[in-house]
Formats: structure tokens, sequence, C-alpha cells
């Protein structure tokens, strides 16, 4: 039941994504863009310290951006259509997952983009995927509800940076530790820790939504 | 019954900030450490400080939770007032902080996970009281800033107290590597240190009854002032 529900939310917001093209490619753009703007702006030289600063700042706005408009048109009238059609469950969960597919492929073509522009400067490129898509995971698990609380509020753009930095510090940075360290040493052991919390994380954000939603569902 | 006695604890804040002030400034230190010297004596300050903080947050998420649970407005007022509070008492964690930070680490501020923390958590705030200010309509304020605490005080708030054990080693006592523990300090100290962190943290609730009393207070005119 749920499950079905949650499958026809996914689909109608791909459905969407794929109806309106302009809006993933303007993403996209705007990851190429920065990564060519870095591109000219470092010579081309980028330490490895600097690489990974550069990916997850870019990755971040590009990940606020794209998952600050997930609730723009939701919470008009359209809105009221849906809650004869699913509950609140249903429907962050959806989003979630929506989400959490539209910046993982963000994250891997943004990695593509430094590669070809800025190089891969370190040691392990399956362990910097492995946490660049865990990276991922989690800020669109967690920019998703803080997405919905900015809708709410109707002044999107500006109280969306405003309000996720300060609840993504933390996760990112165990996610640079991961990433330095994917950098630096590649050591497999050093990376059970920070994986495990970040587990336990995601795990936390999403039975968080889950609870917290139908409030700010309610009108 | 219990608002007759109300001046009780309030006393009591007096009585033991008084105590806290004058004995933390006059007492002979019980030994001579390095590095610290006599800014051992900010201890009584400083921690109190963001114990404070902390536990006013507290107050600010569990009224959260049951404004969430009642739609009470009266409890988001509550949380609102202690989340300002706990803002106020951060700041001035941070501010002794840099002062204690310039005397022994040679800088105001350092790099260090606690200190990034404390910053996280005031920026957490600092957003939570821009959301408050962003909606108009006072019923879905309360809602949506409350979803908002929750959300970060459970994410941010928590997290800020395990980072440091994963992150690496802190520059603060009480990490792996220092001699130093509130626990392994001198009695004569921590009969200081503990009355200190609780007059603290009643001066706290003290402002927070004041605050919440205004803020009730001017609901009732403004309303008035629209009938």
């Amino acid at each position: 039941m749920i499950i079905n529900q949650i499958t026809v939310l996914l689909q109608k917001d791909l459905n969407l994504e794929l109806k309106r093209p302009f809006l993933f490619n303007g993403m996209l753009l705007y990851l190429v863009s920065t990564v060519f703007v870095c591109y000219l702006v470092f010579d081309g030289i980028v330490d490895t310290k600097t690489w990974n600063a550069l990916y997850w700042i870019i990755l971040l706005f590009a990940a606020v951006n794209s998952a600050g408009r997930s609730f723009s048109e939701e919470f008009s009238r359209r809105h009221l259509y849906y809650y004869t059609l699913a509950g609140p469950t249903a429907f962050i969960i959806g989003k979630m997952l929506y989400n959490v597919l539209l910046l993982t492929i963000l994250s891997l073509l943004g990695f593509l983009a430094f590669m070809v522009f800025l190089g891969f400067p370190a040691e392990s490129k399956s362990m910097f995927l492995l946490a660049a898509v865990a990276g991922s995971i989690g800020l669109a698990l967690l920019l998703t509800l803080v997405a919905g609380i900015a809708a709410r509020a109707e002044h999107n753009f500006t109280l969306m940076a405003i309000l996720s930095f300060p609840i993504v510090l933390p996760k990112l940075l165990i996610l640079i530790n991961l990433t330095q360290n994917a950098l630096y040493e590649a050591q497999w052991s050093l990376a059970i820790k920070p994986l495990i919390a970040l587990l336990a994380m995601y795990f936390l954000i999403i039975v968080l939504a889950v609870v917290l939603f139908p409030y700010l569902w309610k009108e | 019954m219990i608002a007759h006695y109300k001046w009780i604890y309030k006393a009591v804040a007096i009585v033991l900030l008084t105590y806290a002030l004058l004995a933390g400034l006059t007492v002979k230190l019980p030994y001579e450490l390095p590095v610290i010297y006599e800014s051992i004596r900010n201890l009584f300050y400083h921690v109190g400080m963001w114990f404070t903080m902390l536990f006013v947050f507290l107050i600010s998420f569990i009224y959260s939770l049951r404004h969430l649970k009642g739609f009470n407005p009266d409890h988001d007022r509550v949380a609102a007032q202690a989340a300002q509070i706990g803002l106020v008492f951060g700041m001035l964690g941070i501010f002794t902080g840099m002062f204690w930070a310039n005397a022994t680490w040679g800088a105001p501020w350092v790099r260090d996970p606690k200190l990034n923390g404390a910053a996280m958590s005031l920026l957490v705030y600092f957003a939570y009281i821009v959301l408050r200010s962003s909606i108009a309509d006072e019923e879905k304020k309360a809602r949506i800033s409350a979803v908002y605490n929750i959300f970060a005080f459970i994410l941010a708030i928590i997290f800020i107290g395990v980072l440091p054990r994963i992150s690496g080693d802190s520059l603060h006592p009480g990490q792996a590597g220092s001699p130093l523990t509130v626990a392994g300090l001198d009695p004569s100290l921590r009969a200081i240190f503990y009355p200190a962190v609780l007059g603290w943290i009643l001066l706290a609730v003290w402002i927070l009854e004041i605050k919440v009393r205004m803020s009730r207070l001017h609901n009732t005119l403004t309303e008035r002032d629209y009938d």
C-alpha cells in the first residue's frame, strides 16, 4: 500500500523532471561551469586538500539548490490534491528517494567534471566514489526536510541555505575526514568508523523526517 | 502554592553566583599548572556558560516537542525565548573562551572540534531566529519553527557531542592526552565549580521566566489593540 504510493509519487517526480529537462541541465551546467572557473583560477594545478574542499563546496551548493526546489510546487493548491491520494509518510519518503537519485547522479557527474578539468590527485578512486555517493545520499536525506521547512516559510532560497548549513556541517566534517583518507592513505580500516557514524546519522534523519513531516504537511 | 516559594530559587541563584564570583577570584590555587596558571579561575565562568547554554537549549527543545503535541502557543513562547537566552549564554561562552584561549593557546580562535561545535550550535539557533522572523502567521510560525528546532537539536547539538570523538583530539581538557578533567579537579576548586554552574543555570531560568512573562504581556497588549 504505502510502497505503491511511494513508487507512484517517485514516478510522478521523475516524469516532471523529464518533462522539464532544463532544470536538471541547469544544475549540470552550474556544476561544469563552476569547475571550469576553478580550473581557470587555479591554473589546473590543485593540491589534494584544495581539490577535496572544492569538490564538497561545489557539491553542497548544487545540492542545496536542487533539493531546495523539491517542494516549490507542492505546497500550493496542488498539495490539497495529494492530500487525498497519499499519506505524509509516503510523500516525504518519495521526495527523499527522488532527491537521493538526483544528487547521486549530480555528484557522480561532478566527479567526472573534476576528473576532466582538475584531475584526480589521489590514491583510491573507489573509496572516494563511495564517500561521494554516501555523502550525496546524506545531503539528499537531510535537505529534503529542510526544503519542506523553507518552502513552508515561503522565502525559499535564502532560508534554505541558512537553515541547512549548520545542520549539514557535522555530517560534512565526517565526510571530509573520510575523503581526506581516500585521497591520502586509502586505508579501508580507517573508513569503517566514519561510515558507521554516517549510517547511524542517516537512520536518525529518516526517522526524524517521517515523524516531523506530518506537522509541515498539515495546513 | 508553588508560586509563593518561587523566590527561593532566585535567592539561591544570587547566593551561589556571589559565592562563585568572590571565591572564584580569591581562592588560593592548590597547584601551579603549566601554561594555565591563574587563568584556571575562568573555569567557573567559561564552562558554566556552556552548561547553561545546553540546559536552556534543552528547555527550548522540550517545549518545541510539547508544542507539537498540543499546539499550545505558550509552549512555543517558552521555546523561542529559551533559544534567545541560549544564544546570549553561548556568545558569552565564546567571549570568555577567547580571553582564555588568548592567554593559554596564544590566539583567540584556534582550530579545535569543540570551537567548531560551539560556532555550529550558535549558527543553528541564529537560523532558528531568522526562520521565526520570516513567517508572519503566528500559528504557522510556531509549528514550523518547532519542527526545525527538534530536527536541528537532535542532528546538530547531539552530534557536536559525538564529533570530537570521531574527528580526533581537542585542545580542551578532558580529551585524550590531557591531564585535567573536572572529576580529577582539586576538591577546593570543585567546591566552587559545581555551585557556579548551578548558579548560572538558575540565573538563566530566572531570565527565562521574566522574558516569557514579558512576551505574554506583549501578546495580550497587541491583541487588545486589534479588538
